[in-house]
């Protein structure tokens, strides 16, 4: 039996070396077998969405084990109960999934079209950066000397491995970064919403979401290329779909990007947004040897790789400075109690309150020497001051505030 | 049928910090243990089936590990929290 703690770790680690595979597939078929990002793209979609859904019903099939009737599915994810149509708050966030996903996914086919992997790679990861400025907007908090070396560091890596043939490239820089980590930031943040939220007391699993997410993807995504579709992209679309190649090559190539999803958002579910992405970034060394292992196995199709030594110093310099940016940004942290006694005369529930400042991990109502015990996760100690001045104090009935600050933890999850 | 969880709170002899973690993580209900700065040294939360084994642990193991000065237990009542 693997700690959970672990199991954690290796769906992060995994779902990062299951998306480099798919980024190097795609780059492949987008210079070898489909040169044009929006047939490729709407090719890849509905391929994609028939597999997938025909991975679900295979995992929806019941099997018995030590005498209890399960779907398959019920082991890569405890949720999951069978295939099942997302209803209210869900289907409203699965619908705003589904749209900004075909938003980052034309973008990043087109990316995909004139870059390799060892480009791709570190700037699919560049959202984090926008995940943490919208924290401090919505914080309205002052970034400390950690954040802005991270965010810097992250930005100027990201702009280091855009370099090619010697010269910044603006329309990757706006099409990659803008465009395509915008549409996914948001895309997370959904997500991040339809994990927590439950219907009937049964909280959505994530084979579900991959699913649905991916259904109005296509939708949205088809109705996006429609006006691009002319005569000769038709032609190709219909001369392509019933070749077995291609449905070989994507059925593949959706494995790995279901693989990789699914224990993405199983890891969001587990822990916190920042660590999987941290986790998941990882990935970005692989991007450099895959390239070259394309570049290897089909010379003439990755002709644009530079064998320029120094070019290739400066995109691992700025490899570097992506993944030690991310890493540092996710990995500093800081836990501490907070012990509250709240006066006898006010009895309302505070401690929906308490859950809704941001920071707090877990809060508990006890029955001993105090009323509450909060347990915070921030970044430094100092945003304590934020947390406990400007959120817990302004509480009614708060009487006494006592802090622990955790030097050391030992713990099973 | 639910289990019943709780923080423990505790002062520790000087010197017998390691001593005392090490006696704590060999306990089947401990999940945490946290040192902390402050009016506690040791904040150990714990998930056990019923207030028999709370007492159990407590009274028949946690306080005769050398080095425990003091105990408080605070059972909760309620929570909220994320996962992870």
């Amino acid at each position: 039996m693997i700690s959970k703690k672990f199991e954690f770790y290796l769906l992060a680690l995994f779902s990062g070396v299951f998306a480099s595979f798919y980024v190097l597939m795609d780059a492949y078929g987008l210079k070898a077998i489909i040169p044009d990002p929006y047939v490729y793209s709407l090719l890849c979609e509905w391929i994609g969405l028939t597999t997938c859904l025909l991975y679900l019903l295979i995992l929806s099939i019941p099997i018995v084990i030590r005498g209890r009737k399960r779907p398959i599915g019920y082991y890569l994810d405890s949720n999951f109960q069978g295939l099942k149509i997302p209803r209210g708050k869900s289907l409203q966030y699965v619908l705003g999934a589904g749209l900004v996903a075909s938003g980052s996914t034309i973008t990043y086919f087109i990316a995909v079209s004139f870059s390799d992997p060892s480009m791709m790679l570190p700037l699919m990861r560049f959202s984090t950066i926008y995940l943490l400025i919208i924290d401090f907007i919505r914080e309205k908090d002052v970034p400390s000397a950690i954040e802005i070396e991270s965010i810097l560091s992250v930005t100027l890596g990201a702009f280091l491995v855009t370099l090619s043939k010697g010269q910044f490239d603006p329309y990757t820089i706006i099409i990659t970064l803008v465009v395509m980590n915008g549409c996914f930031t948001a895309y997370t943040t959904f997500m991040k919403k339809l994990q927590e939220i439950s219907e009937n007391g049964k909280k959505n699993d994530s084979l579900n979401l991959r699913f649905w997410s991916l259904f109005f993807l296509t939708l949205f995504l088809s109705i996006m290329i429609m006006p691009f579709l002319d005569k000769t992209r038709v032609k190709m679309i219909q001369k392509l779909l019933f070749s077995p190649v291609i449905f070989i090559f994507f059925t593949a190539n959706m494995g790995f990007a279901f693989l990789s999803y699914v224990m993405y958002i199983r890891a969001l579910g587990k822990g916190k947004m920042s660590i999987v992405n941290a986790i998941v970034s990882i990935n970005i060394i692989l991007g450099i040897p895959l390239t070259f292992l394309g570049a290897k196995l089909a010379p003439n199709i990755f002709e644009s790789v530079s064998y320029e030594i120094f070019l290739w110093i400066i995109k691992i310099v700025g490899t570097i400075f992506v993944i030690v940016g991310i890493l540092v940004l996710s990995l500093s942290e800081v836990k501490a109690y907070i012990l509250l006694r709240v006066g006898s005369k006010h009895t309302t529930d505070i401690l929906d309150k308490i859950y809704e400042i941001r920071g707090v991990e877990s809060v508990s109502a006890v029955a001993g020497d105090y009323d509450y015990v909060v347990k915070l996760r921030i970044r430094t100690l100092g945003k304590t001051y934020n947390i406990i001045v400007r959120e817990i104090e302004k509480i009614e009935g708060i009487i006494q505030i006592m802090s622990l600050p955790i030097i050391k933890e030992w713990e099973i999850l | 049928m639910d289990k019943i969880d709780a923080y423990i709170f505790i002062e520790v002899e000087i010197g017998k910090s390691e001593h005392v973690l090490n006696e704590l993580r060999k306990l089947d209900i401990v999940k945490s243990v946290a040192f902390v700065t402050g009016i506690f040294d040791v904040i150990v939360r714990v998930s056990v089936n019923d207030l028999e084994e709370l007492y159990e642990a407590t009274v028949n193991y946690i306080h005769k590990i050398d080095g425990v000065k003091r105990t408080r237990t605070n059972i909760i009542e309620k929570e909220l929290k994320s996962e992870g």
